[in-house]
């Protein structure tokens, strides 16, 4: 008996990886063509359009105006939350059941393209409108489109202006030399003068990294760049801040407290280009007494680190023309504008930069204006899994003490293990 | 069924003395199948253990027999599962986060349970004497268990918070400068470990008060005739009754601190420098951001040994829990 | 073994003082001051909030403010639970919650029974394994598990191999069936199942008593105090549970009250007025089941009527 149950319990177990493996199997697997009619029902996963006014938003107005256009596709929307979007797309993926179109965020395209998990998109989406040329290249794979963006967010540095002009400062500073000096000035009573730490660390080393005209990867994505003089150079300029007490790795800014230049316990801080919104609902006085500027964090060059949210059809769709009918409806203008207003994001088009929003919204402004300079993370297939490993690797040479070299070598021979393991 | 079988004793008596009749099964039988009114017992025992049974190998034992197949391949969710034998345990030995993380789990738990046990039985010996509002003192100590992890990691990034935290700020009262808890390698994990003490109390205390409510009065009665004192009392009866629920306490407990992940996950992402990073955040890490299938199920292979091992040896300190014979 | 015949030796005094307090006026005092200091360090989280589910926004955001609110902002309530349907949300974790404490009662109660006080074959390795189910931590079940809702054969259009469908995905079947037994309840069960004396069982036997009815009729009664604790601990893990009920469905219609409330943890800033005033309504149900529920400790043992 004992024995029956247990090759019972195997034959099940069996079973079930077998599932899995065909799961899989139709996971990859496009059925349909995607130049047929728009019709049928299909899923929409979106971990953006939250709370009540990004349900009206979306439900209301987006997809009303979709549902006009296409009376023959009914869309239901899965919504999620970016922390549990990767757990939704793993356990959609495993059970080959990916949604039809799906939101994510930049970085995650070249890992599931290569994988053929999501679609290729015609060439045409990329010209439909007047998108800044670097605001799609997240969204390409081998130089194929594979994804639109919806909004885009930037990190940006924030300063005090009130702070600046008691300190006598006139003009943002335009290379590290000058910011340290700024910083160091600009520290005293408690207060930080440059906080680089509220943002993740990796996003945070990822911009210094650029503005030092450093890069990730190669245009392949299969060599590791970052682990050049650039890279370190990067993490040891917070090591100098720290050094200069004009940087405080514990002074960060805490989840649920506004932030360290909203409540000037920082003159400089890196941030999204999304506290403009933050500001006006807590603090709306800061944007009233015209107290708060913005720049773009430059060294060798100017860098802005940009990511956003992404819409991308799955490549296993049953109604691929609907889908596809669903990703080009996402990412019209008056879409993406509605989404940013609703975010404090970035619209990432040109046709929009002179929008009362973008207008209103200084760091969006200057976001949308600087277009030219921005970079994005990712690059490789392995990112996913590199990602993860750049804050707790490199935060030994902050807080330990580790040499920025060393951490950086390390991160390196991650990096390449990672690489080498696709 | 069961020609060969050889039942053990049967112990199952706290408290007085066995009784002469004893049980049906609870003597020593050998070669012989039970008949009689003991096979129905048996026979019984498996029908009402068998829901519950069938619905572990379903949900639970499936998915680890799944999850032991998928350790020893390379599994992205993308592709299919593709077999690399040992190449998951052997990245294993050389990876020094999770070695990081497993020093961090023992650490952890060896700390949190016996401090939160003890506290959690003083509590419940508190909350069972009959005080007046005795049911709000209660309620309270349980609340943390109820109360969203979101609140609680907020309220304590607030009071860990080196510039105007709570904790600074009474350590300055008396003249010590505080450290930047959270964010100094060093504090970080004692830090997480009083989260992880305080927010275990409510649970520990409702096992150990329905465990004290239990117990049988008459021996009390008994022993305060006799004169013993309370603390006799508490050494002599109380506690020696209380091993099961000890035994059920401990246990949980260790499985919840090796399991520990929401509060790790707001209060210190698993740092800084992956100094409070647990064994489960590395696997939730693996699965689930990087989409390393297999390594994760790896990564839960060697969760699931420690802790099975831990509790095998936890059981044989505890001299088994089927009463005292 | 001893219980009445007590040793006399000097072992240490202080756990009188602390724990069982003598009728003095001044032990109790101390004993009242020390419980109320713990709950107030317990309760600190939950009225902090509380009263942040009153502040406006500008409030939460000063760093002046104090604990409470200025001005109590009640108007939050009622437009946090217009963000969404949450009443549906709230009935669907209930229905959830109840039908996982009425299994899990009912079934783990019964296996805990059978593993404390019948010895069959194979009734240690059964325990044994329930304990190793314990063990397994979510993270790694959770993948597989979906994937066998996902495959349920003949369910939501799936073929006998599990095929052609969506299986138990986006159902109540996916909400309720796998986390209606869990082992934890079934090992609490046999913990408590094993204190009670045999006496009990056997003159129920002699009365001819069948094995399910002596489980049923007279010992369950005498684990009244597991009953509750399990029950309180079942709903409550089952009303909180977020992650399962994210992932296996889809509609609006089928969401829970955790993942409604998620909709206030916007990526760029949390609405933390409305996410809390949610949190807390959704946490209060909980807080007034277990004032009601400890009070069912105190019946415990007094029936047992083992002279």
């Amino acid at each position: 008996m004992e024995l029956k149950r247990r090759s019972l319990l195997a034959a099940i177990g069996a079973g079930t990886a077998a599932a899995a493996l065909s799961g899989c199997g139709t996971g990859t697997a496009a059925s349909g063509s995607a130049n047929g009619p728009a019709e049928g029902e299909i899923t929409l996963l979106t971990p953006i359009f939250e709370g009540a006014d990004g349900k009206t938003l979306l439900e209301k107005e987006i997809l009303g105006g979709f549902r006009k256009k296409y009376p023959d596709v009914k869309v239901n929307v899965d919504y999620t939350t970016y922390l549990q979007l990767n757990e939704k797309i793993t356990t959609g993926l495993a059970g080959g059941l990916l949604p039809d179109v799906m939101m994510m965020g930049v970085g995650w395209i070249p890992p599931f393209a290569a994988k053929k998990a999501i679609a290729e998109l015609p060439e045409k989406f990329a010209t439909a409108h007047d998108y800044e040329k670097r605001v799609l290249a997240p969204s390409r794979y081998d130089g194929r489109l594979y994804a639109l963006p919806i909004v885009l967010d930037t990190r940006i540095v924030v300063y005090r202006k009130d702070h600046f002009a008691a300190a006598g400062i006139r003009k943002t500073p335009a290379n590290w030399a000058e910011l340290r000096a700024v910083a160091k000035q600009l520290t005293k009573d408690g207060r930080i003068g440059f906080d680089p730490f509220s943002i993740d660390l990796r996003q945070c080393w990822e911009t210094f990294l650029f503005a030092n005209g450093g890069q990730l990867f190669s245009a392949d994505g299969k060599k590791v760049l970052f682990t050049d003089a650039r890279g370190v150079e990067a993490l040891q300029f917070f090591k100098d801040l720290v050094k200069d007490g004009s940087a405080v790795y514990a002074k960060k800014t805490d989840p649920l407290a506004p932030t360290n230049v909203q409540t000037g316990k920082a003159s400089m801080m890196m941030t999204t280009s999304g506290l403009w919104k933050q500001v006006g609902d807590q603090a709306p006085d800061l944007i009233k007494d015209d107290k708060l500027g913005a720049f773009i964090l430059a060294n060798r060059k100017p860098a802005m680190l940009q990511g956003g949210t992404l819409v991308t059809q799955s490549a296993s769709s049953k109604h691929p023309a609907a889908a596809r009918a669903l990703v080009e409806y996402l990412a019209t203008p008056e879409s993406i504008l509605g989404a940013a207003r609703q975010r404090g994001s970035v619209p990432g088009l040109k046709d929009l930069s002179d929008s009362s929003y973008v207008k209103e919204n200084k760091f969006v402004d200057l976001s949308l204006q600087s277009m030219g300079d921005a970079c994005s993370e990712g690059g490789t297939a392995a990112w996913m899994e590199i990602r993860e490993k750049i804050k707790p690797t490199l935060e030994p040479a902050i807080v330990g003490g580790q040499s920025a070299k060393d951490a950086i070598a390390e991160l390196g021979r991650l990096a390449e293990a990672a690489i080498g393991r696709m | 069924m069961g020609a060969t079988s050889v039942l053990k004793a049967r112990p199952a008596r706290p408290a007085r003395p066995p009784s002469p009749t004893g049980h049906t099964v609870a003597k020593k039988r050998t070669g012989r199948a039970p008949t009689g009114p003991g096979r129905r017992r048996q026979r019984a025992g498996m029908l009402m253990v068998a829901p519950a049974l069938l619905h572990a190998s379903l949900w639970i034992g499936l998915p680890v027999v799944a999850s032991v197949v998928l350790a020893f391949t390379k599994y992205d969710v993308l592709t299919a599962p593709q077999f690399v034998g040992l190449d998951n345990f052997r990245e294993l030995l050389g990876d020094a986060v999770f070695r990081k993380s497993i020093i961090n789990t023992v650490v952890y738990t060896f700390f949190t349970v016996p401090f939160g046990m003890m506290l959690g039985l003083l509590v419940a010996l508190a909350l069972h004497t009959g005080l007046k509002a005795q049911g709000i003192f209660r309620t309270a100590v349980f609340i943390p268990q109820v109360t969203a992890t979101v609140a609680i990691a907020l309220v304590w990034l607030w009071i860990y918070n080196p510039g105007n935290g709570l904790l600074n700020a009474l350590l300055s009262f008396v003249g010590i400068d505080g450290p930047a808890w959270l964010a100094s390698t060093s504090w970080a994990m004692p830090s997480v470990i009083l989260v992880g003490i305080w927010q275990g109390i409510g649970m520990k205390m409702l096992i150990y008060l329905a465990a004290l409510q239990s117990l049988p009065k008459e021996l009390y009665e008994a022993a305060s005739v006799d004169g013993a004192s309370k603390a006799r009392q508490f050494f002599s009866i109380t506690l020696p009754l209380l091993k099961p629920a000890t035994f059920f306490v401990l246990i949980t407990s260790m499985i919840t601190a090796f399991q520990s992940f929401d509060q790790i996950y707001i209060l210190t992402d698993g740092g800084p420098a992956n100094s409070t990073t647990m064994m489960t955040y590395e696997i939730y890490k693996s699965a689930f951001r990087e989409f390393r299938v297999g390594y994760a199920c790896a990564q839960s292979l060697v969760l699931f040994v420690l802790l099975m091992g831990f509790t095998l040896v936890n059981r044989r300190i505890m001299g088994g829990t089927r009463g005292h014979n | 073994m001893a219980t009445t015949e007590l040793h006399r030796t000097g072992i240490a005094d202080k756990a009188r003082l602390r724990t069982k307090g003598k009728p003095l006026s001044a032990g109790r005092i101390a004993l009242y001051l020390t419980l109320s200091v713990v709950s107030l360090l317990m309760v600190v989280p939950f009225v902090w909030m509380v009263f942040t589910s009153l502040k406006t926004p500008v409030e939460i955001a000063s760093q002046d403010a104090g604990l409470l609110p200025e001005h109590w902002e009640f108007g939050n309530y009622f437009e946090a639970l217009k963000a969404a349907p949450f009443a549906t949300y709230a009935r669907n974790s209930f229905v959830i919650a109840f039908s996982h404490t009425l299994i899990n009662v009912v079934v783990a109660s019964m296996a805990g029974y059978a593993l404390a006080r019948i010895r069959f074959r194979g009734s240690e390795v059964i325990f044994y394994a329930f304990i190793a189910a314990l063990v397994i931590p979510t993270y790694t079940k959770v993948l597989p598990e979906f994937l066998i809702v996902r495959f349920m054969p003949l369910a939501g259009g799936n073929d006998i191999f599990g095929q052609g469908g969506s299986g138990w995905l986006d159902s109540w079947w996916a909400l309720i069936v796998p986390g209606a037994v869990t082992p934890f309840a079934v090992f609490l069960f046999r913990q408590f199942y094993l204190d009670l004396p045999v006496e009990l069982e056997e003159a129920a036997r002699l009365d001819g008593l069948g094995e399910f009815r002596i489980y049923a009729r007279i010992m369950t009664p005498q684990v009244k105090p597991a009953l509750t604790t399990v029950a309180l601990l079942t709903f409550e893990s089952s009303w909180n549970n977020f992650l399962w009920p994210l992932l296996v469905t889809r509609t609006d219609s089928l969401r829970v009250i955790q993942v409604g409330l998620s909709v206030f943890k916007t990526e760029n800033g949390p609405q933390w007025h409305f996410l809390m005033a949610g949190t807390t309504l959704a946490t209060l149900p909980m807080v007034v089941l277990f004032l009601i529920g400890q009070r069912y400790f105190v019946q415990g043992f007094a029936t047992a009527g083992l002279k």
